[in-house]
């Protein structure tokens, strides 16, 4: 490892870390680890002080409750989703969990981890806004608990704030989902995805086309790519892909996402 | 002989047949690499020693104003630094093998005043860990006043585009004009003349698992450097380095163990080492430098991008080729590291591997603000032979051909071999229509329109795409002469030691520079079929030591070439061994001659009566420590080097003909993809491989290199590219944005063989380890095929798909 100089701290609980989290300026919360050590090598950030979620067992566990709702712990890792037999009440989460990456990463990435980074290309920001998540913050005065929609603000930011966690995510029960994505390569990153859910009508969110998902919704799948249309998008380009080209991209995956959701 | 096979997960079984060559045995190097105990350089560490790490540029191009390293060297813990000031003082520039223009550029190990791609080393810092040493980097203080860059070779020679390098005046390096056959007879002949205004091949390069490095010592008592370092061909890096840091060869050491892969890259890290030998004799403490990967892909070794332009063909209407004229582009990066041998290189493979005899090559190489080029796995002839790949599907295209049936009536055939090149390399051996029918069979050719059909009732569009290449091998370094006639070089050389030590131990030493490709292995079933013992009885040394005596000037592993020059020098010096075990067992015996013995069990004994034997424990003993007695005239010494030599002219520099390469191993590849019309996006469903490559030794090896080769082209035609944007920053400098294949990236992989043993060559054998890129111009075809448009560009990532796509609608 060639990181900067870097404090690590190990809290026993919850309430620890959100103090030690409180106390200093300079630090992060670790919890895989799979895009913050790479940027801390890569010293693109550098925080003065690493605290490392992993062994908080108040932020693991997956839960179903009578209605259908899962409760998903913020450390758990993508792997323990594919494995859960409660989760398989939203199979969605497991089915685009399994296109994360490579083994490797998938058993150290965690749920909450991929949403707090909020890179623009990673997968579940926009599922978690097509499933209709909602995401449970802790802070000094408690918890406090935000939708999906409102908790991507931006390019790697959210709406955990300084001092704060994110420690669960709840999702509703549904089964009609879909999602769809051309990566480089089989296993590589998103040049653009979409996550769609049919809940009476159809609910697409795009990723890689802004700073946060871009929530499109029609009558049908067959109105989603009018919608997408209307959206008025302009994404970035960049080496991957031109802004025409992801624009196209953005349609033609709204419409299989929602193929695919109306189809179950 | 024709095989094929499936690939499988099972091991590759083992052929019964007499003697030890052609069997798959199982590579000896292995147990230790898989088992975490090979020593790459990196494993190498001494008492004292200090962490290098570079400071490099962030700008394209840019003066260096200021350079400040003395808030670095205040850190407890840095033991020193090393500036471009230093350099230029304690150095001379490295020799440049161009003529001018290119001759003039003044090329340094660290930047001397200016910078001129992202990521060139300009300050090295040495501290007590990588760590500090990282950090120290930080506190060195450069100051840049930038400068436009240039990043596209076809505006390098413009008025007003910025100039790289002064001293030559301009951005041109060098320059020829091929010309071979009567091109106006040609094209006065051809019904056709297909013009293709611009192709491209784009810039990447190899994935080693281990990026460059060196652990650097130097003894000031003999004023002598070792270094450890993984660079796979020392004796390059050892004739730019001696000139350039004025000592003596045999003040420069080279060591290696083993290296994790090198791909033709690991041949250009001499700037580094220089450094690493100038702080070591500065700081009076050994100095190891391990590159980053990120260093690796901004900086080292890119391999070269190319443009044809004004490309014009001759053709007859039923596909017969007759020539083609086409001026090639070259875009070398920011240094001359190997190049411009790149502007000959080509011409190994001329034609391809067709028969038209009249062709004209301008050739033009330019320097950009991007990393200087390298040799990458297929150096120079994959560009030129993609050229010529696409060149035929064009013009199949262009006159409604069957691309199987243009191939068919123009390649080379079998019957024409040996076959002389229109500039005069002789093609050695070889049946290329039987390898396509064998490709094709292996992805059900026959069957391949109810696919298409069936891929179509799937919203799929489906293309078959061919590439036919050759790996030419063996250079004749008398090519460089047609770069600049100048030069001193001709021919080429390998060496290998084998003797018997004192308990009968047979040990092999080797000049080559083994990165992966199982020498030891292969060596040892040379030697084990000469001197009729097992593969288990033969030690071969790991790795490579100049020390060891037992390595020449072309010394190293590059260039497909250890089975021919390596493996021809193990069997010289193994049958030198053999004869003068013959000899001293004849003495021992009392005057038997060498034709009544022969060598068997482990021994040599009298074949008319068996029990006369001797084994090589005595044999090795009697020489080395039991020698009283011996006849005073007895010449042996059991320790046999052997110097093999491949039969060479020079080259003509006036007409540019010559044998430029001894060997012409050559792939047939067939891909199948199937192309999503919505994105774009595209699976490469079904690919054979097909090579021939004379004698195999080791044909579980030979495979290993097809499906690897098979790897990197088809990285190279579908994710991995370096692109720059126009200040010139690297767009993908990391595996984030640089993807490689990933196991679930490959697809379905069929290969099969054909051995036509070589006529030129001791054992029958040819280079192949670079696979001539047939991967990346069968994918190419394909997706032509698909799409119903003419590709132009060497890579196809889904976006350039879906622009053609959009194309085929306007």
């Amino acid at each position: 490892m060639l990181l900067r100089e870097v404090e690590y701290a190990k809290p026993g609980s919850v309430a620890e870390a959100l103090e030690l989290l409180a106390a200093n300026d300079g630090a992060r919360a670790l919890a895989g680890g799979q895009t913050l050590i790479n940027v801390m090598k890569a010293r693109a950030a550098s925080p003065d002080m690493l605290v490392d979620l992993n062994g908080l067992d108040d932020l693991t566990g997956i839960e179903l409750a009578g209605d259908g709702t899962l409760t998903i712990g913020a450390m758990t890792t993508y792997t323990e989703l594919m494995g859960s037999a409660e989760a398989k009440a939203r199979p969605i989460l497991g089915e685009v969990c399994a296109t994360i990456a490579d083994v490797q990463v998938r058993n150290r990435g965690t749920i909450g981890g991929n949403v707090c980074s909020n890179d623009p290309t990673n997968h579940l920001p926009p599922l978690m806004v097509s499933v209709g998540a909602r995401m449970t913050i802790a802070g000094a005065d408690g918890e406090r608990e935000v939708s999906a929609e409102e908790f991507f603000l931006g390019v790697y930011l959210t709406a955990v704030g300084p001092g704060e966690l994110l420690t669960r995510i709840s999702i509703p029960a549904g089964k009609k989902d879909g999602f769809a994505a051309v990566t480089l390569g089989a296993d590589g990153t998103c040049i653009a995805n979409a996550a769609a859910t049919v809940n009476g009508s159809v609910r697409v969110a795009l990723g890689c086309v802004d700073a946060v998902p871009v929530i499109v919704t029609a009558e049908s799948a067959d109105g989603v790519a009018d919608a997408v249309r209307a959206a008025n998008l302009e994404p970035p380009s960049d080496v991957h892909a031109s802004s025409e080209y992801r624009t196209h991209l953005a349609e033609v995956l709204a419409t299989r996402a929602a193929q695919e959701a109306s189809a179950r | 002989m024709i095989q094929s096979s499936e690939t499988t997960l099972a091991p590759a079984p083992v052929e019964v047949q007499k003697g030890w060559g052609g069997q798959s045995v199982k590579r000896k190097e292995d147990k230790r690499l898989l088992q975490g105990e090979g020593v790459f350089v990196d494993d190498v560490k001494r008492h004292g020693m200090g962490y290098l790490h570079f400071v490099r540029s962030p700008y394209a191009h840019a003066h260096i104003t200021r350079v400040d390293v003395s808030a670095a060297e205040a850190i407890d813990g840095v033991y020193g630094t090393l500036t471009g000031e230093e350099v230029a003082a304690l150095t001379d520039p490295f020799f440049q093998i161009s003529s001018v223009p290119g001759a003039n550029i003044k090329d340094f190990s660290l930047a001397v005043g200016k910078v001129r791609y992202v990521g060139e080393p300009v300050v090295a810092v040495v501290a007590e860990t990588r760590e500090l040493a990282r950090d120290a980097s930080e506190l060195v203080e450069v100051d840049y006043e930038p400068l436009a860059a240039v990043v596209d070779a076809r505006v390098a020679q413009d008025s007003d585009t910025p100039v790289l390098h002064d001293d030559a005046g301009g951005n041109l390096m060098w320059s020829g004009l091929y010309s071979w056959g009567d091109l106006d007879a040609a094209f006065a002949e051809a019904d056709r003349v297909v013009k293709i205004p611009e192709l491209h091949f784009h810039r990447f390069n190899s994935t080693p698992l281990e990026c460059d490095g060196a652990l650097v010592e130097y003894n000031r008592g003999v004023s002598q450097w070792t270094i450890h370092t993984n660079n796979q061909f020392p004796g390059f890096a050892a004739i730019m380095m001696g000139p350039a840091m004025k000592v003596g060869l045999d003040k420069l050491r080279f060591v290696t163990q083993d290296i994790g892969g090198g791909f033709g890259n690991k041949i250009t890290s001499h700037p580094q080492l220089v450094v690493c030998c100038l702080l070591a004799r500065k700081l009076n403490r050994p100095v190891q430098w391990t590159e980053w990967r990120t260093d690796f892909h901004l900086s080292m070794s890119h391999g070269n991008e190319r443009w044809f332009r004004d490309t014009e063909v001759a053709v007859k209407d039923d596909g017969t080729l007759l020539g083609f004229r086409t001026k090639a582009l070259d875009d070398a990066g920011a240094w001359l590291r190997y190049e411009p041998l790149g502007g000959v290189i080509w011409a190994q493979v001329t034609p391809g591997m067709y028969r038209w005899k009249h062709i004209e090559l301008e050739f033009t190489q330019v320097a950009t603000n991007k990393a200087p080029v390298s040799p990458n796995r297929g150096y120079s002839r994959m560009q030129h032979l993609w050229f010529t790949e696409r060149v035929i599907d064009i013009v199949a295209r262009e006159l409604d051909l069957d691309p199987v049936e243009v191939r068919k009536r123009n390649y080379v055939r079998a019957e024409d071999m040996p076959y002389t090149t229109p500039n005069g390399c002789v093609y050695d051996s070889g049946d290329y229509a039987a390898m396509l029918d064998l490709a094709l069979g292996l992805v059900g050719y026959d069957s391949m329109e109810a696919r298409r059909a069936d891929a179509k009732e799937r919203g799929k569009l489906l293309g078959v795409g061919i590439g036919s290449t050759l790996d030419s091998g063996t250079n004749n370094f008398g090519q460089s002469r047609l770069i600049n006639p100048e030069l001193q070089f001709s021919g080429n050389n390998e060496v290998a030691t084998v003797k018997l030590d004192i308990f009968g131990e047979i040990v092999v030493t080797l000049g080559t520079t083994p990165q992966g490709q199982g020498h030891e292995t292969t060596a040892a079933q040379v030697v084990a079929d000469i001197l009729n013992c097992s593969v288990d009885d033969v030690h071969v040394r790991a790795g490579h030591d100049s020390y060891w005596n037992s390595h020449a000037g072309f010394s190293g592993t590059y260039a497909s070439q250890f089975a021919v020059t390596g493996l021809s020098a193990v069997k010289g010096a193994t049958e030198m061994l053999a004869a003068e075990i013959k000899k001293l067992a004849g003495a021992v015996f009392g005057g038997v001659p060498a034709e009544a013995l022969e060598l068997a069990d482990g021994g040599v004994r009298i074949k008319e009566s068996p029990d006369a034997f001797l084994p090589f424990m005595a044999c090795g003993a009697i020489i080395n420590a039991n020698n009283a007695g011996l006849p005073e005239d007895l010449d042996v010494t059991l320790n046999c080097r052997y110097v093999y030599r491949p039969p060479f002219e020079v080259p003509d520099v006036e007409t540019k003909m010559g044998n430029l390469t001894l060997t012409y191993a050559c792939q047939v590849h067939v891909a199948v993809v199937e192309v999503d019309p919505e994105t774009g996006a595209y699976e490469i469903v079904d690919y054979a491989a097909v090579d021939d490559c004379g004698k195999r030794i080791n044909p579980q090896i030979v495979e290993g290199q097809v499906m690897g080769a098979t790897a990197q082209a088809i990285g190279a035609a579908v994710h991995e590219t370096y692109e720059y944007d126009e200040d010139g920053n690297l767009l993908t400098p990391n595996f984030y944005d640089y993807h490689v294949p990933h196991a679930l990236d490959m697809p379905p992989l069929a290969t099969g063989a054909i051995e036509s043993p070589s006529p030129f060559t001791p054992l029958g054998t040819k280079g192949m380890g670079e696979g001539g890129g047939a991967g990346i111009h069968a994918v190419c075809a394909a997706i032509q095929d698909a799409t119903g448009q003419i590709v132009t560009d060497s890579h196809n990532p889904y976006q350039r798909v879906w622009r053609l796509l959009q194309e085929a609608k306007a």
